[in-house]
């Protein structure tokens, strides 16, 4: 029988940090690649080079587990601003998202997974 | 590494920023932060009265009508060396700012200096005979608070007869200063990577070393892109030139004196020979002397002929290039091969390909 680990996340608005939200992740919920900048590039005579941009992009898809209207509410309010995401192992990413789809549930529980596009934002945290 | 390396090598990065600096050219600071690099581009054009233009897309609100900015760009080959290229200095003018962004974007064109003395002198200027046309231009240049790098070569020249430039909309300051100039030999002003104003004793554009050589054909050192074309525009381009000395209270003269004439019997396509007849073009020019008659002349027969071939290339990002550069262009599938003068270059300071217009020489 496939068993399903559910652990958390949690949403926090950067200007304001106790205005949070926890939810749960699901298994393999939380991936964050980082990428380089540039395109490989054809020239004459056939010769390929690579040219880059400096530094790199982070881009967090962290698929959330949503049981309740509130949580569609408080992550829509959320759009374009600037928050903080905790993932379960203690990565912290500071960044913003655009899209909040939540498919509307059909059974008895309100039990729909939604998948937020995190990305990167370089913040300062000298405290 | 050498620059020709770094530029040409497999993998390359290219970093840019801007300089804010005041309307004396001091660094006040580095908005590099501020800048959209990916829609921003520096064009050089040389047959333009102002040569130097630049396209930025800035998220920060400048004085516009006062501060100036000094692109820059940076290319480094796999992580290792970093060469840093000023790509000249500019003075604001059209800030566009579009509704609804966030940060705020402001799109702005800038020109190069010599837009600072593209404006009407203000009140009839007049030259004695007898006096330095360099230090008439360097007074000229310090009431305009620019700095003067000019050649001093030409420094014992002085003008034969009085010149005045009359109050009119029409005479700038820049007209003043390069029709002083052509009169001694020399060529238009124009800015350096720093804001600096320049001209030297004019040279021939076929008798200057390449700057840098282009090979489309090498598979493993070439720059250049793959969109490239040759065009060839015959459209009255003359094969005989008459230059008259025309200088106030003096009588036409005759041929090496007062007169200069070139004839393009034979060479290329535009020749009397190749075009099976004679286009003239008769011009009055300013000059101290026969010598500078000629140089004038010269120059004018140069890019005259220079036009009537002309190539455009993409290439790798290569900042070195500046003003009136001369390269050599080979490309097998275009079937050219030889020096050519660069007359536009367009740099994108994202690191797109530059695009460029080459003119035969």
């Amino acid at each position: 029988m496939a068993e399903t680990d559910f652990t958390r996340v949690w949403f926090h608005l950067a200007s304001d940090l106790t205005d949070s939200l926890e939810l749960n992740l699901p298994a393999n919920g939380w991936t964050s690649p980082r990428s380089g900048v540039g395109e490989t590039r054809r020239l004459a005579a056939g010769r390929t080079v690579a040219v880059t941009r400096p530094g790199t992009t982070r881009v967090a898809s962290v698929s959330v587990i949503i049981t309740d209207r509130d949580q569609v509410s408080w992550l829509e309010e959320k759009i374009n601003r600037q928050v903080l995401v905790r993932s379960p192992r203690g990565h912290r990413l500071w960044g913003t998202y655009q899209v909040v789809d939540v498919p509307e549930p059909t059974g008895r529980n309100y039990n729909a997974i939604c998948t937020l596009s995190v990305s990167e934002v370089t913040v300062s945290e000298i405290v | 590494m050498t620059v020709v390396s770094l530029i040409s090598a497999p993998v390359t990065e290219v970093s840019a920023g801007v300089d804010l600096l005041t309307s004396t050219n001091v660094f006040v600071e580095d908005i590099s932060a501020d800048l959209k690099p990916d829609s921003s581009t520096i064009v050089r054009n040389m047959a333009n009265k102002v040569h130097g233009t630049c396209d930025l897309s800035l998220q920060r609100e400048l004085n516009w009508g006062k501060d100036r900015v000094r692109p820059w760009v940076e290319i480094s080959a796999d992580g290792e060396t970093t060469t840093r290229w000023n790509m000249g200095v500019y003075a604001m003018v059209t800030p566009t700012r579009e509704a609804g962004e966030t940060p705020a974007l402001w799109r702005v064109q800038g020109y190069d200096l010599l837009t600072v003395l593209d404006s009407p002198y203000g009140s009839t200027y007049s030259a004695a005979a007898g006096s330095v046309p360099l230090t008439l231009i360097a007074a000229l240049l310090t009431a305009a608070g620019e700095t003067n790098a000019i050649s001093q070569a030409g420094i014992a020249l002085t003008l034969p007869a009085a010149k005045t430039w009359p109050i009119d909309q029409d005479n700038t300051t820049l007209l003043i200063i390069n029709e002083l100039l052509a009169a001694i030999g020399y060529g238009p002003l124009w800015c350096d990577r720093e804001g600096r104003f320049r001209s030297d004793p004019i040279v021939v554009m076929a008798s200057k070393s390449a700057m840098w050589a282009y090979d489309a054909d090498d598979e493993f050192t070439t720059t250049v892109g793959m969109d490239r074309s040759v065009e060839a525009d015959f459209f009255n381009t003359p094969n005989r030139w008459v230059f008259i000395r025309d200088d106030a209270g003096e009588s036409v003269g005759a041929e090496g004196s007062g007169i200069y004439t070139v004839s393009n019997t034979s060479t290329g396509p535009t020749s009397q020979a190749g075009r099976g007849r004679t286009i003239n073009k008769i011009e009055r020019l300013q000059a101290t002397s026969q010598a500078a008659l000629i140089a004038q002349g010269n120059a004018i027969v140069a890019a005259d002929i220079r036009g009537a071939a002309s190539i455009a290339i993409s290439v790798q990002t290569n900042p070195e290039h500046w003003h009136d550069d001369v390269v050599t262009y080979v490309d097998a599938q275009l079937g050219v091969s030889g020096k050519w003068a660069v007359a536009e270059w367009r740099l994108d300071l994202g690191g797109a390909l530059m695009s460029m217009k080459l003119e035969s020489i």
